[in-house]
């Protein structure tokens, strides 16, 4: 995965301000883009929680069945967690505002971290 | 969810009840938009549902509780060549609101309106492009009388016809259950196996626990099922919808909180 596959993403949907790629079983952000000076606690904090709701190494947090997608919307943001279908680790972590095309975005965020393998 | 059958249940009382219902009228009374929209919302089988008032005409392909396109208006009716037969999406706002008005003045003067139902040739029971009854009672404003509802009910509300199953609580404490029994079971497995430790973790991990939230975990209760957990103040919803719904029921919780 390359920044500017993530950066595309962002220029693709401006209600997104910051996408990152992560290694969700060992809590690695590997790539990031949108908001430059983010601090490193708050990408850590995010992916933990991106692992919380995912579930990590196929383990449901909630639910039968691990989840593909999984959506945490707060009053002034929303948060989208779309795990990678070949490599159920890798997810890729979005922070967007409330009026995001959520539909649309999915649709896209699932063509970024797929496509890119 | 409002009448307390399971989805399943629906589709088999209805495919019990469309060879007696073809051909044949109902008559629905009230004649009013909550009428109609509660036929609409029972209708899961694809179905062309024409209703009548008398002086004006108004066919709607129909299926899976959804409204999928207005197919033709007779009689005192006219519609703009642009809606008639084209595939309704909630994300068309054009469209969304012709249809909404269109409704609204199909019914201005009815005293009586029957119903009369013909299957629909298309398969639209799978399609995700199409308006839930929740989506049009919004559009028409039916939904405003509820805004002197603490803001936990008017969530519930909103989404309730989105769901196939849901468990509230409230300080922790079983408030109500409804919906298809499958699925209550399925939602009370996660509550009572899953979610206290879901709560630890997240409250360890994030800054923004005690904020409203609402949290879906897509596909999570089984292909194409997706579970819903709802946190305002001391109430919870732990739901079930299908996966096409999401976006719906977070665009209620955007508009509520």
């Amino acid at each position: 995965m390359q920044a500017a596959e993530l950066e595309r993403l962002i220029e693709q949907f401006p209600d997104c301000s910051l996408v990152a790629y992560a290694d969700i079983g060992t809590g690695i952000t590997l790539v990031s883009a949108g908001q430059s000076d983010i601090p490193r606690e708050a990408l850590d904090e995010l992916c933990a929680e991106a692992a919380l709701t995912l579930g990590k190494s196929g383990v449901p947090s909630m639910g039968a069945t691990p989840c593909p997608v999984a959506i945490k919307a707060l009053e002034k943001t929303v948060f989208v967690y779309v795990r990678a279908t070949d490599e159920p680790d890798d997810a890729l972590l979005c922070m967007c505002q409330p009026d995001i095309d959520l539909e649309g975005f999915l649709t896209a965020a699932r063509a970024t971290i797929d496509g890119s393998k | 969810m409002s009448t307390g059958q399971s989805l399943s249940d629906r589709i088999a009382a209805l495919a019990e009840e469309t060879p007696d219902f073809e051909g044949r009228a109902r008559v629905l009374a009230p004649a009013d938009l909550e009428t109609l929209l509660d036929t609409i919302d029972s209708t899961v089988l694809p179905c062309a549902l024409t209703f009548d008032t008398g002086t004006a005409q108004l066919t709607l392909e129909v299926a899976g509780r959804r409204l999928h396109a207005v197919k033709s208006v007779g009689g005192d009716l006219t519609a703009s060549d642009r809606l008639i037969d084209q595939p309704l999406s909630m994300d068309d706002e054009i469209l969304r609101a012709a249809t909404a008005k269109l409704l609204k003045t199909f019914l201005d003067d009815a005293t009586t309106l029957t119903v009369s139902i013909s299957p629909a040739a298309a398969d639209v029971l799978d399609d995700a492009e199409s308006l839930s009854v929740a989506t049009l009672r919004e559009d028409l404003d039916l939904g405003a009388n509820d805004s002197a509802l603490p803001v936990f009910e008017r969530f519930q509300s909103r989404t309730e016809t989105y769901m196939t199953a849901a468990i509230h609580l409230r300080d922790g404490n079983l408030v109500q259950t409804s919906g298809s029994v499958a699925h209550t079971v399925s939602l009370k497995i996660a509550l009572t196996t899953q979610l206290a430790a879901f709560r630890d973790a997240r409250n360890k991990v994030s800054k923004s626990h005690s904020e409203p939230s609402l949290t879906i975990f897509a596909d999570a209760i089984e292909s194409g099922i997706s579970l819903c957990l709802a946190t305002i103040g001391s109430e919870m919803l732990i739901s079930a919808c299908t996966t096409p719904d999401i976006s719906a029921i977070n665009k209620v919780f955007r508009r509520i909180v």
